[in-house]
């Protein structure tokens, strides 16, 4: 059970990270007036 | 204090997660989210910190909400590490806020043709100077350089249309004016001049010309 919420929480957490990272190659800024530099392959 | 950025935190987050997942390929992208979120949470909190303490959170909100709206369509001027944009923004918006929360009884008893020619000249600079992609992130096409200059366009004058509406003795009305010329003014060369002053000013220790973030 223990390992199913883990798992779960780990995939959410991707999902969140990976919309985030989308959506700042997607646009031309987002409101930080810093631009990480953005992986090589996108 | 540079062992510890938001940089290298995002990095072990962004392994630490791909590891968990068995998508090592993942790790770049991973980090890279992770960093934008981790730098604007940290942001965030900061900023709205020091706008409670000012008694100015109504207004950065608008400022923020506004400026953070259009600069995802327009782009603008970038400070080159993150506590570089932390400092500066969270200063510039804080001090706005401030100055348009103590200006307000005064400029509340301009016409509308003043809130109207603030708008106008908005307008005027997001058509001239919009969009402007970041060096690391430029447009991949035409296409898309135009798109983004049209719905940067659409929104700074759906924008300008509330704020005429709302009126000159509307708080929020002014702070949004005030936010569509702020964010106009840093895709102007005299902006990016102005950012690039700050960058210079909060460069702490420079290392072969740059500071690690």
């Amino acid at each position: 059970m223990l390992k199913f919420i883990t798992k779960s929480m780990f995939q959410g957490l991707v999902a969140v990270l990976t919309v985030v990272a989308m959506t700042s190659i997607g646009t031309t800024s987002m409101f930080l007036m810093y631009q990480p530099e953005p992986p090589k392959k996108f | 204090m540079n062992e510890i950025s938001v940089h290298k935190m995002a990095q072990a987050v962004g392994s630490h997660v791909a590891k968990r997942i068995s998508r090592l390929d993942q790790a770049e992208y991973l980090a890279y989210g992770a960093e934008i979120l981790l730098g604007s949470i940290v942001k965030l909190c900061v900023l709205f910190f020091i706008a409670s303490i000012m008694g100015v959170v109504l207004e950065v909100t608008v400022l923020l909400a506004v400026t953070g709206l259009i600069r995802t369509l327009s782009g603008g001027a970038h400070c080159s590490a993150y506590y570089r944009c932390l400092v500066t923004s969270d200063l510039i918006l804080t001090a706005l806020g401030y100055t348009i929360k103590t200006i307000h009884p005064i400029i509340g008893l301009l016409p509308t043709t003043v809130l109207l020619g603030i708008t106008m000249l908005s307008i005027y600079v997001y058509w001239c100077y919009a969009p402007q992609a970041p060096l690391n992130k430029p447009f991949k096409s035409s296409t898309m350089r135009l798109t983004f200059r049209w719905y940067t366009l659409i929104t700074v004058v759906t924008l300008s249309i509330i704020s005429i509406i709302l009126g000159t003795d509307s708080l929020s009305a002014w702070t949004m004016a005030f936010a569509l010329l702020w964010q106009a003014f840093t895709l102007t060369p005299a902006g990016h001049w102005f950012i690039g002053l700050w960058d210079i000013l909060l460069t702490l220790k420079k290392k072969g010309g740059e500071v690690e973030c």
